[in-house]
C-alpha cells in the first residue's frame, strides 16, 4: 500500500444530486463511485460503454452518466464481446452479482474469458441473490441461512460456495483476475468503532488495473466481497466484520493472474 | 469539504473513518428520512488533515470533494 | 450482375455480405450450419471488408445476446438456427424489442416441436409471427420462397430492422436452404451508412448518454413506453405487409402459402389450371405484419380458399381472422413437411 493518496476531485460520470438506491451500508455505491473515478483518471469516460446486469448490481446505470445498454440476466459477458468486436475502441464494463456472474451466466462468463475478448467485470460478491429478497446462491457459505436454505446453507443438497476467481484461472482467456475485500475492516480500540480507507484505497488501484488490462487487449474480471447487511439481517459495522473473519475464509484475497504486471509483476 | 447531504444514507461509515474525529450525523433527516453527516464543528474548518478517507470509504458519493483552502482538490 | 447457380445457404450469407454484415455469431444446428460454415469460410474475404467478426458462440443463448451487444453498438449482426435454437433466443428478441435494438435471424424451420426431425417444415410460424418472446415481444418476418428471393429479402430485411429498430426473422425451411438454383444475384448496397445516432459506443464527445434500457421503474413508464412500440407496429403493418397475389383476378379457388409450400401451390394452380379450374395463389411475403388488410380484399367473392403449409394448420388461423367467419377456407396441413402434389390439388 503507497503513500500516494490520490485526489479527491470531484467525479463528473456520477449524476449530480441523484441518490443511489442502494441499502445504507451496501458496498455498491462505493464500487460505483470507484469505477467512474477510474475511467476519468484513464481518460477513457467518454468511450465508456456499460453493460446492465440484473440484481442490485445494476441499479448504477441510475447514476452513471455514460452509453448503456441492459443485458438479460447473466448475460452482459456476452452483450460486452458484441460491443467490443464492432466497437473495439469502446471501454466495456459491467457489473455483476455473484448471482448473475455464477448461476445463470456462469457459461457467459466462462466463454467469454476463455475467448479473451478485452472487456472488463466486477463481481460484487455478497453470498447472495439481494434484489430479490435474499436467496441462495452460488457462493452462500455452508450453513449460511438465506430465504431458500433457511435452516442454512447444506453442502450434500446445495453444493458448496463457487471460487470464481479459482475457476476462471483453469482458462488460459483472461489477462487480469483478482478477488479483494470491498468491505472496509472494523477496528475496535477502546470500544469504538473505526474504519479507514485501506480497503477503498486498494479497490481503487484494483479498478484501475481492470480497466488498464482492458486497455492493453486483455480480458479483466475482479471479484469483490462486499456486504448485504440487509438480507443478512445483521447491523452495518457487523456485516463489515462478517465479511473479514468469516466471508474471507472462502474467498480470500489474492491475485489470480496478471499477465500485464500491472500489480508489480508478481502473485501477492 | 463539499459534501451533498441528500444523497447520505446515514451508514456512519465516514464519522468512523475521520482519524481526527471532525464528523458526526445530524439530528434531523434529509428528504430520504436519513440522518447525513456533518461537519462537526459549526463553522469552522476544524482540524482536518485532508487525508480524505472519509471521501473514499463513502458508498454513496455523499462527500464530494476535499478542497484545500485556496486550492483544488488535495 | 450475372444469373449464378447459388445453394440457398451460400446465397443468404452472399446477400449479408453484400447488404453489409459486420458480425456473424451463430451455434451449430442442422439444417441452418450451412450459413454459419459459409460465413466462417468468408472472413477476410476482400470483397465485403466490412464484415469483421465471426464467432461460433457457446450456445444461442450466448449468441443473441452478442447479437443485441452489436445491433445495440449500430451495426449489422445476424445468425441462422432452427426451432430449439431460436427457442433458447426468445429471451434475448424479447429484450432486443423493448430495448429497440435491430439484428437479423435467419430461421431454418425444421421438424418440431423438441428435437422434432431435421427435415423441412414451416411448424415455427405460430411462435416467430405471434409472440417471438415474452411480454408481447415481436419481430418483423420474412418468408422467402426461393433462393433469389431469399438474397432480397436478407438484405430487405436489415433495412427494416435498423429503421423500426425491432428484430426481423427470416423464415425459410431446409429446402430452401439445402436447394440450388440458378439465380440472378440482385444488385444489393449496403445497409447502413455510418453508425445510427442512436448507438450504444461511448458518449464520444455527445454529451448525452445513449441508454438502451429492457426494464422500467414504474407501470407508468412501461404504459407509455409500450404505447410508443405499439405505435410502431401500426406503422410497420401499414407500410411493410408484403405479398404476392398471382392469377386472383378471376380465381374461383385461391391457394394461400408462404415459402416453399407457395411453390408447390404454384404447381397445383397450374394443373387446375390446365384442367379449367380458374385457380389462383395469395403468398404472403411478410408473416408477420401478416397482409390481412390484401387478403379481405378478396372477401365476399364466393372464392374457395385453400390453406396450404407445412404445420398443422398454423398460418389457417391468421387466415381465417383476415378473411372473417363466412368464408369457405380449406386447411391443408402437412406436417412432418410432407407434401404431394396430389394432396395439393
Amino acid at each position: 500500500m503507497g503513500a500516494e493518496v490520490r485526489q479527491a476531485k470531484r467525479i463528473g460520470l456520477l449524476y449530480d444530486g441523484r441518490a443511489s438506491t442502494f441499502c445504507p451500508g451496501c458496498e455498491h455505491g462505493l464500487l460505483l463511485k470507484l469505477i467512474a473515478r477510474a475511467l476519468e483518471e484513464l481518460g477513457v469516460a467518454d468511450r465508456a460503454v456499460m453493460v446492465g446486469t440484473v440484481g442490485c448490481s445494476s441499479l448504477g446505470y441510475l447514476l452513471f452518466d455514460s452509453d448503456f445498454v441492459q443485458a438479460p440476466h447473466g448475460r452482459a459477458p456476452a452483450v460486452m464481446a458484441g460491443i467490443k468486436l464492432v466497437e473495439p475502441d469502446a471501454v466495456v464494463f459491467a457489473i455483476q452479482g455473484d448471482g448473475d456472474a455464477l448461476s445463470i451466466g456462469l457459461q457467459e462468463l466462462l466463454y467469454a474469458a476463455d475467448r479473451g475478448i478485452p472487456m472488463t467485470i466486477f463481481m460484487y460478491n455478497n453470498m447472495t441473490f439481494g434484489m430479490t429478497g435474499g436467496q441462495m446462491a452460488p457462493t452462500t457459505i455452508p450453513g449460511m441461512r438465506t430465504t431458500t436454505t433457511p435452516r442454512g446453507r447444506d453442502v450434500k443438497l446445495s453444493g458448496s460456495p463457487i471460487d470464481a476467481c479459482r475457476l476462471l484461472s483453469a482458462i488460459d482467456g483472461p489477462a487480469y483476475l483478482r478477488r479483494a475485500i470491498l468491505a472496509p475492516r472494523p477496528l475496535r480500540v477502546k470500544g469504538k468503532i473505526f474504519y479507514s480507507a485501506r480497503e477503498a484505497l486498494e479497490a481503487y488501484r484494483i479498478v484501475l488495473n481492470a480497466f488498464r488490462a482492458q486497455l492493453k487487449g486483455g480480458f479483466s474480471f475482479v471479484e469483490f466481497v462486499g456486504t448485504c447487511n440487509v438480507n443478512w439481517r445483521m447491523g452495518i459495522d457487523e456485516s463489515k466484520a462478517f465479511v473479514h473473519e468469516v466471508g474471507a475464509k472462502y474467498f480470500p484475497p489474492g491475485l489470480c493472474r496478471d499477465i500485464y504486471g500491472l500489480e508489480g509483476g508478481g502473485k501477492v | 469539504m463539499i459534501i451533498d447531504p441528500g444523497r447520505c444514507k446515514g451508514c456512519g461509515i465516514c464519522v468512523a473513518a475521520c482519524p481526527m474525529g471532525n464528523l458526526r450525523l445530524s439530528e434531523g433527516v434529509n428528504s430520504l428520512g436519513y440522518h447525513y453527516v456533518e461537519w462537526r464543528y459549526e463553522g469552522e474548518v476544524g482540524p482536518c488533515t485532508g487525508c480524505a478517507a472519509c471521501y473514499w470509504v463513502c458508498p454513496e458519493y455523499s462527500i464530494l470533494e476535499i478542497v484545500r483552502s485556496g486550492g483544488e482538490g488535495t | 450482375m450475372t444469373a449464378e447457380l447459388l445453394r440457398g445457404a451460400e446465397a443468404i450469407g452472399l446477400a449479408a455480405l453484400m447488404s453489409g454484415v459486420e458480425a456473424y455469431f451463430g451455434y451449430p444446428i442442422t439444417p441452418s450450419s450451412e450459413i454459419m460454415e459459409f460465413m466462417a469460410s468468408e472472413q477476410g474475404d476482400p470483397r465485403f471488408p466490412r464484415y469483421k467478426a465471426f464467432v461460433q458462440a457457446s450456445s444461442e443463448v450466448e449468441a443473441v445476446s452478442m447479437l443485441m451487444g452489436a445491433g445495440a453498438a449500430g451495426h449489422l449482426a445476424m445468425t441462422a438456427t432452427s426451432g430449439p435454437g431460436l427457442s433458447l433466443m426468445a429471451e434475448g428478441i424479447s429484450h432486443a424489442y423493448v430495448a429497440e435494438i435491430p439484428f437479423l435471424i435467419v430461421d431454418v424451420n425444421r421438424g418440431g416441436p423438441g428435437l422434432g426431425t431435421t427435415e423441412p417444415e414451416q411448424s415455427d410460424y405460430l411462435f416467430v409471427t405471434r409472440s417471438l418472446g415474452h411480454g408481447g415481444s415481436r419481430a418483423i418476418v420474412l418468408a422467402p420462397e426461393g433462393v433469389g428471393e431469399a438474397m432480397e429479402l436478407v438484405n430487405r430485411g436489415f433495412r427494416l430492422a435498423f429503421e423500426y429498430r425491432i428484430p426481423v426473422v427470416i423464415l425459410t425451411d431446409a429446402i430452401v436452404v439445402h436447394m440450388r438454383e440458378t439465380v440472378d444475384v440482385p444488385e444489393l448496397r449496403p445497409v447502413l451508412d455510418g453508425v445510427p445516432p442512436w448507438a450504444v459506443r461511448g458518449k464520444r464527445g455527445r454529451g448525452t448518454r445513449n441508454a438502451l434500457t429492457t426494464g422500467f421503474l414504474d407501470s407508468r413508464e412501461l404504459k407509455e413506453f409500450k404505447e410508443g412500440l405499439e405505435r410502431k407496429w401500426r406503422r410497420i403493418s401499414e407500410r411493410e405487409a408484403y405479398y404476392e397475389c398471382h392469377m386472383c383476378d378471376d380465381a374461383e379457388v385461391i391457394y394461400v402459402a408462404f415459402g416453399i409450400s407457395a411453390r408447390v401451390a404454384a404447381e397445383a394452380v397450374r394443373e387446375l389450371r390446365g384442367r379449367g379450374t380458374a385457380a389462383g395463389l395469395f403468398r404472403p411475403i411478410t408473416l408477420a405484419p401478416f397482409p390481412s388488410g390484401a387478403l379481405a380484399r378478396l372477401r365476399g367473392r364466393g372464392i374457395r380458399f385453400v390453406v396450404m403449409e407445412m404445420n398443422e394448420g398454423q398460418m389457417y388461423r391468421d387466415v381465417r381472422e383476415a378473411l372473417g367467419p363466412d368464408e369457405d377456407i380449406e386447411s391443408i396441413p402437412m406436417m412432418g413437411g410432407i407434401v404431394t402434389r396430389s394432396e395439393a390439388s
